[in-house]
């Protein structure tokens, strides 16, 4: 399944070409700091002016493009700095724009059809965003502060950092939890929770819910396609430098 | 249907009688693999061991042993039991099985119970439409109330397992994975009422 016109993206591919077909390219462009304005630019022009590595780009945009098998992936450790900030600019937008979007449209649901399932739904979702919260900031706090000093060490400098504490590899499973009670959001929302008058706020929560699906789907991947990965090679390197 | 083959138990003591039904169906033009079995017990094993879609019995095999039967269909729902008749049986005993063939009937007529009894059940599309089983709803029940998967298999004298595939099948049926989703479902739906959900 493509979601745009294009079935590969090359080097030569225009980029404004790939946002027109599919509008969540615009959220892809944010998260690496790029504005629009793209007149004819190709993807390679894109990536030099803004410094941006070429691979990393081109894997994101196929993974926005609906693309999941990436059998051989190859990312220079340069290339860690910048999926860290790509990262955390999608933490950014989920808890400072997104979260709180959904948060106000389930409050304003509320007020139109104060059911008790709604009032359900609403602490089911602050609970749920609490998790969510909880494991950006520890990504944040803990594992980018971690893969940063794993790269210091790497280059001969000495950050405090014990190998001992913790592996990468760990924190896989949090993502299947938070993408699992999107899921069962947008279920209720669609099958089950009974309606009253709240056709036009019901429809803009389900769109809002499905945009944050759909980037944190790729966040999730980008973690556990790219940065994991990328991130075990190092604890490798370092372990075999150790052992000498 | 998987490959649109069919796996089948044949549960009957004569060895004759068994024969005889997979010849006779052998023309039938139905795909069958055939497990052949000649105790319950054997028919317990099977159905734990292989992917069992249908289970041709003689009642005499579970004459006795009612609850283990009841068990062995509330624990896998989607398996259809047909009855192999020889003489007329009960109907309490009857009632427990989803029809029965007559020794005296013709291959075609088996042939055409087996199809239907089949085609009945399309997994994927029909599980989807399908409200939950009472079996589920009990499950649903203590999952909600915020019982383990072990204390509702001691509560309800299944195995843990056995627990765990009834949660997938609900996941599967209302599509929701979450035990807090599925509270709200189970409000929703009148299945538990509110102030019994688990603060």
């Amino acid at each position: 399944m493509r979601l745009t016109n294009y079935s590969t993206i090359t080097p030569d591919t225009p980029v404004a070409e790939l946002v027109l077909s599919n509008p969540y390219g615009t959220l892809m462009l944010e998260h690496f700091e790029v504005d629009l304005m793209l007149q004819e630019k190709t993807v390679a022009q894109v990536c030099a002016e803004a410094g941006i590595s070429l691979e990393l780009f081109l894997t994101v945009a196929q993974l926005f493009n609906g693309e999941h098998n990436f059998p051989n992936l190859k990312f220079q450790l340069t290339d860690v700095q910048q999926i860290i900030s790509y990262l955390k600019h999608c933490h950014y937008y989920y808890t400072e724009e997104k979260y709180p979007q959904i948060k106000a449209y389930i409050q304003l649901l509320k007020k139109f059809n104060p059911a008790p399932e709604i009032i359900m739904l609403e602490r089911f979702f602050q609970e749920y965003f609490n998790e969510v919260k909880e494991h950006l900031e520890y990504e944040n706090n803990s594992v980018f502060p971690y893969v940063t000093a794993l790269l210091d060490k790497l280059a001969g400098r000495n950050p405090q950092i014990s190998f001992s504490e913790y592996e990468v590899s760990d924190y896989k499973d949090h993502h299947d939890n938070i993408e699992e009670k999107l899921s069962d959001l947008k279920n209720l929302l669609i099958k089950y929770l009974p309606a009253q008058n709240d056709r036009q706020v019901r429809r803009k929560l389900l769109f809002s819910l499905s945009e944050l699906e759909f980037d944190l789907h790729i966040h999730s991947e980008i973690e556990d396609l790219i940065l994991v990965p990328l991130v075990e090679q190092i604890e490798n390197e370092l372990k075999r430098k150790h052992e000498k | 249907m998987r490959n649109s083959q069919i796996h089948i138990i044949l549960a009957e003591p004569s060895p004759i009688v068994q024969t005889g039904i997979v010849e006779l169906l052998a023309k039938s033009g139905l795909h069958i693999k055939w497990y052949e079995a000649d105790s319950f017990a054997e028919v317990q094993r099977l159905i734990k061991m292989e992917a069992i879609n249908l289970v041709i019995i003689n009642p005499q095999l579970v004459v006795n042993l009612e609850k283990s039967l009841q068990n062995l269909r509330s624990e896998d729902e989607n398996i259809h039991w047909i009855a192999l008749v020889y003489a007329m049986y009960d109907t309490p005993l009857m009632a427990m099985f989803d029809g029965s063939v007559h020794l005296g009937d013709s291959p075609e007529a088996i042939a055409s119970l087996i199809r239907h009894s089949i085609n009945e059940d399309k997994p994927e599309d029909s599980a989807n439409r399908q409200p939950l089983s009472e079996r589920e709803i009990d499950v649903l029940k203590l999952l909600v109330t915020g019982f383990s998967n072990k204390e509702i298999a001691d509560k309800l004298a299944i195995s843990t397992y056995t627990v765990i595939s009834h949660r997938k099948n609900i996941t599967q049926k209302t599509g929701i994975k979450s035990v807090s989703g599925l509270t709200i479902y189970a409000v929703v739906k009148g299945i538990i009422t509110l102030n019994s959900v688990a603060e």
